[in-house]
């Protein structure tokens, strides 16, 4: 890295402030911002970071080859949603989903956007609950900038616990700290964002009044999340916001269909028709709740079954990853050569799940005859449509973070970040995770990227490494909120691809709100340890 | 001020052309790769500048067409 200073500093935030301002001042889409964005911090890196351009091209290489993962993902979703939506099948769950809740439109968007998504990012992370859920709830018929704010919001708490555990693993793979410690800490922070996700959802939705029309419900669901991923945090993080989910859902389902809490907790403002235990489909025929939702029974039984089982690791043996060689910048910013860079276990993706979960649910809708001849087309048409401007959006973004990463600019903004601060560093702690997030895409990386940074820094500043460490997964998971590339992939999943500005701004406060409550609360933690 | 019937249709005729732009952007970012790829794995090779400079130009259609 070149040595700290204010030109460098302000050099290495350029193509940040650069892409934010374009998407959210000028509202541009993310595929132009970042395209632009990638150019500046291709000069800044060359320039002012000693990057040579065979090292950019190899960075740049790298981002895009880490797209590959996620856009098997987005290209997936697409699919279970024309899937879905050409069989009429969401007009189905639309019903009984308003039934369910009496029309409750706040109890709608807290058991889908926050709890349901909890669940998926529990069992499958990486961009699946938004791409899953966004699309459900605006069949809802919530608009759909409000469906991926919301989604945005609600599975964020869920993530550092999410995925089989794959963000904590990584953190506690390299503080090198005890589990059980980490876990601890970790699961308080988690905790609390459940409690600010629930009442954040509640803000979007309504403002103050709806925080307090949904006050009780939050309170019971955030309790129940917070409580169970705190006792698996302690035990089995792994599986904390996956088990979490579940038990919050039993809870529900028990609440919601055998008290009438649901219309105590809000006043009813159904603007979808709430009668009617079937709905006519495209084919003709009629389908019941459980046919409507067969691809997504068929999205957990895969999940459960491979995930779950022995299976996980007979089929994870087999990987694609390319190898890369060494680069380093002038000033010693070095990419170590790597013999499988960001191996992809193809058998069992989320994007093979996904893609097996469609053909399953094609079969299902094919046998119950539901399924009209020709609709192949118009889904084929549909995925393509949707998934070239998101395509585009994660090839740019993920090219300028990578240049990002490797010319050391990222890391030069984290030191300067605790050189200004001091032991007063605690307080902004959570924020580094945030960058790291909102640059990479995911807690995983954003934890990669600096769990040995924020051990070193909590080491010279004499702060709580593990209380530090706790708050960099906190910050991490709470960035995935705002990342351009899960908000590209909630727009383009809903179809509102170009408005990802618009959504940034929506999750944006949310998100610092919860980041400096963390910060607060950390800080205490850490002074109350001595 | 009024836009002009020429920058009216410039527009036109850009918007109507950024689908398939996108499209074949997308595909052809393979390409790309590919070069790039071949020119990192021939330490040395002009295929390395070559690919980044391919990537530069569909970037730069991303951002015009985007």
């Amino acid at each position: 890295m070149p040595p700290l200073s204010w030109l460098t500093w302000l050099s290495a935030v350029l193509p940040v402030v650069v892409l934010l301002v374009l998407m959210v001042r000028f509202r541009w889409s993310g595929g132009k911002a970042g395209a632009v964005a990638w150019f500046v911090a291709l000069l800044v890196a060359r320039f002012l970071y000693g990057m040579d351009w065979p090292f950019a091209a190899l960075a740049s290489l790298k981002g895009l080859w880490s797209t590959v993962f996620v856009l098997y993902i987005i290209w997936g979703a697409m699919a279970m949603y024309y899937l879905v939506h050409l069989t009429g099948a969401t007009e189905m769950m639309t019903a009984t989903f308003s039934r369910l809740t009496a029309g409750n439109r706040l109890l709608q968007l807290l058991v889908l956007g926050w709890v349901f998504s909890s669940f998926i990012q529990g069992v499958l992370g990486f961009g699946m609950p938004v791409a899953i859920v966004g699309p459900l709830l605006m069949n809802l018929g919530f608009p759909a900038p409000l469906a991926v704010a919301t989604v945005l919001i609600g599975h964020s708490w869920a993530v550092t616990f999410g995925s089989l555990g794959a963000s904590f693993s990584m953190l506690q793979r390299l503080s090198g700290l005890p589990t059980a410690q980490l876990g601890f800490y970790a699961g308080i922070f988690i905790g609390l964002c459940a409690y600010l996700v629930g009442f954040s959802i509640c803000h979007l939705y309504g403002g103050w009044k709806g925080v307090r029309e949904g006050l009780g419900a939050v309170l019971v669901i955030a309790t129940s999340l917070a409580l169970v991923a705190n006792v698996m945090a302690n035990t089995v993080p792994q599986v904390g916001s996956f088990v979490a989910g579940l038990v919050t859902l039993g809870l529900l389902g028990v609440l919601l269909t055998r008290t009438t809490w649901q219309k105590r907790t809000a006043a009813p403002t159904s603007v979808v028709a709430a009668e009617g235990a079937s709905a006519p489909v495209g084919g003709g025929r009629r389908m019941g709740f459980h046919l409507a939702f067969a691809p997504y029974y068929a999205l957990i039984a895969v999940v459960l079954g491979v995930y779950l089982t022995p299976l996980k690791d007979l089929l994870g043996s087999y990987t694609v990853g390319i190898p890369f060689p060494r680069a380093a910048t002038a000033f010693g910013a070095v990419s170590e050569a790597t013999a499988a860079y960001a191996p992809i276990k193809v058998l069992t993706a989320p994007g093979t799940m996904i893609f097996v979960s469609v053909l399953l649910g094609y079969l299902i809708y094919s046998l119950a005859g539901v399924w009209r001849r020709g609709a192949g087309r118009a889904l084929a048409a549909g995925v393509v449509a949707h998934a070239v401007p998101a395509t585009v959006t994660l090839l740019t973004m993920s090219m300028m973070a990578a240049v990002m990463t490797d010319s050391g600019m990222l890391r030069l903004l984290a030191t300067g970040l605790a050189r200004v601060t001091g032991r007063a560093y605690a307080l902004v702690a959570p924020l580094v995770g945030v960058l790291g997030a909102f640059m990479t895409g995911s807690n995983t990386n954003s934890n990669l990227l600096f769990t040995g940074f924020q051990v070193e820094i909590a080491r010279l500043l004499g702060l709580s490494t593990v209380i530090v460490c706790a708050m960099q997964t906190a910050g991490g998971t709470i960035g995935t909120m705002l990342c351009p590339m899960n908000v590209a992939l909630g727009t383009s999943t809903c179809g509102i691809i170009g408005q990802e500005g618009r959504i940034i701004r929506r999750t944006l406060v949310y998100g610092v709100v919860q980041a400096l409550t963390i910060g607060l609360v950390g800080y205490a933690l850490i002074a109350l340890a001595g | 001020m009024a836009e002009s019937p020429l920058t009216g249709a410039r527009e036109n005729l850009k918007e109507r052309l950024s689908a398939p732009v996108l499209t074949w952007v997308s595909f052809l970012f393979v390409v790309a790769f590919s070069v790039t790829y071949v020119g990192l794995a021939r330490r040395g090779s002009f295929l390395t500048e070559l690919g980044l400079g391919f990537i530069a130009l569909l970037t730069a259609l991303i951002a015009y067409f985007g």
